[in-house]
């Protein structure tokens, strides 16, 4: 994503993504890092090591993406999100009841959903954080807890398919 | 000191690297001190004539991406016409978000106008009658301020 597109020569794709009930999702593709854009991910790592990141880096998906689409490619549109939430049936869980395989979203101040990422542990007991997988932008998957991470944790929500028909 | 040197570059980086949308990358661009302070220093020709140096069609940096949106969001604090006007000089086509940060700008941006709605009471004509009095024309005024004057 956010690669420079020279004329005739493109630098993302993208592919036929439906909700449940074939709604088209918009999506792109990227293909590429630069070796200027490795090296900050370095650093990054660096100022997170409590995460865990996992290899290799992967400028083909985003987010939400890893969330909603299988690691295929990139969503971007918050229209799309909330398309894909309302087609596919996923309903709002609470903390409480928040499970392995539940999803989060990360929301701005103003309602968008800025990140996203897949619930793998129940909260702990005491500070009620899940451990999360996401993918932070164009970088790695990460496994953190849900409140270590560059977005905003002060406005989440957590949701699971529970709707069929 | 050129206009690009004031710009708080690991701060720009982080916010580009991190974002997942268009939306992340506006919202976090504005957030940014230096971006602020440079839309307040350069003019929006500068602006015009930076972005369009930087996203030349040579080979470029990711660093050199992070800032040609630095260089949008600049112009996006300005006033909005004149914002819009600057940015339909920009070739948003040479970012891949170029064309979404523009239409974020048009959605988001409060915009000065004045809505002034002429309407007649809509009351029973017998309770004219009855109060002996005639319609009159009532001007209901709706204003949408910028917050920050003269820059949005």
């Amino acid at each position: 994503m956010k690669t420079i597109i020279i004329p005739n020569k493109p630098h993302y794709t993208d592919i036929t993504l439906h909700t449940r009930i074939r709604s088209d999702i918009p999506n792109s593709q990227s293909h590429a890092f630069d070796c200027y854009e490795k090296r900050l991910f370095l650093s990054l790592e660096r100022k997170f090591n409590k995460a865990v990141f996992r290899e290799p880096p992967n400028p083909i998906y985003n987010c939400h993406g890893l969330t909603f689409a299988s690691r295929r490619t990139s969503i971007t549109d918050n229209r799309a999100l909330q398309t894909i939430l309302n087609d596919d049936g996923y309903q709002k869980v609470s903390l409480a009841d928040v499970l392995p395989g539940d999803i989060i979203l990360y929301y701005s101040e103003d309602g968008d959903v800025e990140h996203s990422g897949v619930v793998i542990s129940k909260p702990d007991s005491q500070l009620k954080i899940p451990l999360v997988l996401s993918k932070w932008g164009r970088f790695k998957e990460v496994v953190h807890h849900a409140n270590y991470c560059p977005y905003d944790f002060s406005n989440v929500s957590y949701y699971r398919v529970t709707k069929w028909d | 000191m050129g206009l690009i040197d004031q710009l708080d570059i690991n701060e720009i980086n982080s916010v580009y690297l991190f974002a997942n949308t268009p939306k992340y990358l506006y919202r976090h661009l504005r957030h940014i001190q230096s971006v602020q302070e440079l839309s307040r220093h350069a003019t929006l020709q500068n602006l015009v004539d930076e972005y369009n140096e930087i996203t030349s069609p040579t080979a470029k940096s990711s660093e050199d991406i992070a800032i040609a949106y630095a260089l949008l969001i600049a112009v996006t604090f300005w006033e909005y016409q004149q914002a819009l006007a600057a940015l339909n000089k920009f070739n948003l086509s040479r970012l891949e978000w170029g064309n979404d940060m523009k239409d974020i700008f048009i959605k988001n941006t409060p915009i000065n106008t004045i809505v002034r709605i002429h309407a007649k009471p809509n009351i029973p004509r017998n309770e004219f009658r009855a109060s002996g009095s005639s319609t009159s024309t009532v001007s209901y005024e709706y204003t949408r301020n910028n917050p920050k004057g003269g820059k949005a």
